[in-house]
């Protein structure tokens, strides 16, 4: 006999708010559906209303935590669009800062992952780690996560030779102590044996569902479009992409981690080549019509805008894809024929980043009958009235 | 840029002259514009041919009396964006899913924001929008207008 | 367990007590914005009100001549677009991050 059950909205397992509908046959899932749109902002239509300068700033608020690229992604199409150069050295302080920001989220990942099979002394841990990294971004960028780095035409803040000693000394703190993560994440008893053989998709599947990032690359997919579409300063500078051939949970935790390491490196290259020069190029307002296709890879996968222009300085369409998306149907298809107690882990395994969508209010008035929609100055009357008539 | 230009010579080898645009703007990006009958053909001949495996996402634009729907695929590293169109009064394009099924979040979410009726789709729920929301009412559309409110 | 245990028992506080003790925020932290007004032209025509993205500046007319920005701190989220767009530099960001009140009228800034 088979028993379904709600997860969510609001539920203390879940980092954002989804809907899971899960069928259940004693302890193992026979079936899952998933509802989204909880966190719908209609950002699509509102960068339509705003010219290509403020769009900035609202593509950087798509996501909290992988906000460079979500900015480095629109730059670099409305360069494209525009025709324009970037300086070679605001290519490098915008790849420092994409690197920067990969860090602090796998390091927050491994935090949300440990929290989630119990084990809080590793989110302890990995969380007073990411204040290296957000000290860091503070002294380059001015602010510890919504960083605002990019510009049309290259990034706005330079790096001065004397950040440099603290900058080098904040990477080798970090790589000491991812090195400590990996013996955790692949020895750790506690761990290992909630995350192993949890969650499995194996590689044809992963390809079949079309999964993107760390969550594909754990099962084997070899494609990382800092790699294979290089974009930025990437071009220079030498780095491994990390797949496991796992398939499950421990696999995306162990390419994570093994991501930092190459995150820091990557960070040491680029501080001692930095080649000197301009930071930014003069971009103008108005942007001639065109189309463009603009990819990158943000800490969870790949991330890509289309944006197409009309002549003027508002953009005519601008369409996001983000990567969580992209891999839910391969861990719906991973969750069939788990037990229960695993949802919270392999729904965290693909590092699920809900914040792209907003929900609109839709009320009764009095008789019950039509729907309109409100605003929030109405919702705030109403919420003054009905505990008015509450009180008596 | 050999990639680029062997897919743009096969494509045009097969398909010829139905095929009513085909460019590549730079490096790793090529666009083709082929009409609506013809989509599921050509996909097909990506995916046995061409070595497609990932579809990156489905794009729709709203251009007046028309519906632009692109999609766009990873084809050996290369992005080709396929587009084709459909018009206002009857936006009907078939599913792609039984050719990939990792299309069918981005079918259902133009599904729902812009009204085209995807037929043949496995799973014809609404995406982000909530339940209630008024039927034949698409934001994504340009009629659709915003208020803004000032605080 | 025990090498972690020893390696803690000498280790400075972590947490910093907070009004008392306050930590040294870096150089160029991007903080409330500050007007100068001997360097406003006047006949911009708002160039920080019009690239703002949260829409915190809104102009105000002098007279013929021209007129000058009132700062919505309510609004504001310090991304120095503001200090980027103005043609004749008159808006920088300074280092004051403490910036909390008890009621919204008091965040409009006019520093003029």
């Amino acid at each position: 006999m088979s028993v379904s059950i709600p997860i969510g909205p609001q539920h203390p397992a879940l980092k954002e708010p989804t809907h899971l509908m899960v069928t259940l046959d004693g302890e193992r899932i026979v079936d899952i559906d998933m509802r989204l749109g909880y966190n719908h902002r209609g950002i699509e239509k509102g960068a339509e209303l705003r010219n290509y300068i403020q769009n900035i700033y609202l593509t950087e608020r798509i996501c909290g935590i992988c906000n460079v690229a979500h900015t480095s992604t629109f730059c670099q199409g409305v360069e494209e669009l525009l025709g324009l150069e970037v300086p070679k050295r605001g290519l490098f302080i915008r790849t420092l800062l994409c690197e920067l920001n990969r860090i602090h989220s796998h390091l927050l990942w491994l935090g949300v992952a440990g929290h989630e099979v119990g084990f809080d002394t590793l989110f302890m841990y990995s969380w007073r780690d990411r204040e290296i990294v957000m000290d860091l971004i503070e002294l380059i960028s001015g602010n510890r996560v919504n960083i605002a780095i990019n510009a049309i035409g290259g990034v706005r803040r330079d790096i001065s030779d004397d950040m440099r000693p603290q900058i080098l000394q904040g990477i080798s703190q970090l790589e000491a102590r991812s090195q400590y993560y990996l013996e955790v994440a692949s020895t750790e008893v506690t761990f290992v044996r909630r995350t192993q053989g949890v969650g499995k998709l194996p590689k044809e599947k992963a390809i079949e569902l079309c999964a993107v990032g760390p969550y594909a690359r754990a099962s084997g997919v070899d494609y990382d479009a800092r790699r294979d579409d290089p974009f930025a300063a990437y071009p220079y500078l030498d780095f491994k992409v990390i797949t496991s051939d796992r398939c499950d949970v421990l696999g995306t935790a162990i390419v994570r981690v093994l991501e930092i390491m190459e995150s820091c490196r990557m960070c040491r290259q680029i501080i001692e080549e930095l080649p000197p020069g301009e930071i930014k190029a003069k971009a103008p307002r108005k942007v001639p019509p065109g189309e463009v296709v603009s990819k990158t890879e943000a800490p969870r996968g790949e991330l890509i805008h289309y944006i197409r222009s009309n002549g003027s300085d508002r953009p005519e369409r601008l369409k996001v894809r983000t990567p969580t998306l992209a891999d839910i149907p391969s861990v719906l298809y991973s969750l069939r024929g788990g037990y229960i107690a695993d949802i919270p882990i392999v729904f965290a395994a693909i590092d699920p980043c809900m914040a792209c969508m907003d929900r609109v209010i839709l009320l009764d008035n009095d008789s019950g009958k039509t729907k309109r929609m409100t605003t929030w100055e109405e919702l705030r009357e109403y919420g003054i009235r009905w505990y008015a008539n509450k009180k008596g | 840029m050999s990639a680029e230009n062997d897919i743009q010579d096969r494509l045009k080898g097969v398909f010829g002259e139905q095929i009513s645009e085909l460019k590549t703007t730079r490096e790793r990006r090529v666009f083709v514009k082929v009409p609506l009958p013809l989509v599921k053909e050509v996909i097909n001949y990506l995916k046995q041919n061409l070595g497609m495996t990932h579809i990156t996402t489905i794009t729709a634009i709203d251009v007046g009396d028309e519906i632009e729907v692109l999609y766009h695929f990873l084809c050996r590293g290369v992005t080709l964006s396929l587009r084709t169109s459909v018009p206002k009064a009857n936006p009907v394009i078939d599913t792609i899913t039984p050719i990939i099924p990792g299309a069918i979040l981005y079918e259902r979410e133009i599904q729902d924001l812009l009204g085209l009726k995807v037929k043949g789709h496995p799973d014809p729920r609404r995406l982000v929008l909530p339940e209630d929301w008024p039927e034949g009412v698409y934001p994504l559309r340009k009629d659709y207008k915003v208020k803004v409110e000032e605080s | 367990m025990f090498p972690e245990i020893w390696r803690h028992l000498f280790k400075k506080r972590a947490t910093v007590l907070y009004p008392f003790e306050r930590l040294k925020v870096p150089k160029d932290l991007r903080g409330k914005p500050v007007f100068d007004e001997k360097k406003c032209a006047l006949k911009c025509k708002g160039a920080c009100a019009i690239d703002c993205p949260a829409k915190a500046i809104v102009m105000e007319k002098i007279d013929e001549k021209g007129s000058r920005p009132i700062f919505l701190l309510d609004r504001c989220t310090f991304c120095g677009q503001c200090a980027e767009s103005c043609p004749f530099g008159a808006i920088t960001l300074s280092e004051e991050f403490e910036l909390a009140q008890y009621d919204r009228k008091s965040l409009v800034s006019k520093q003029w």
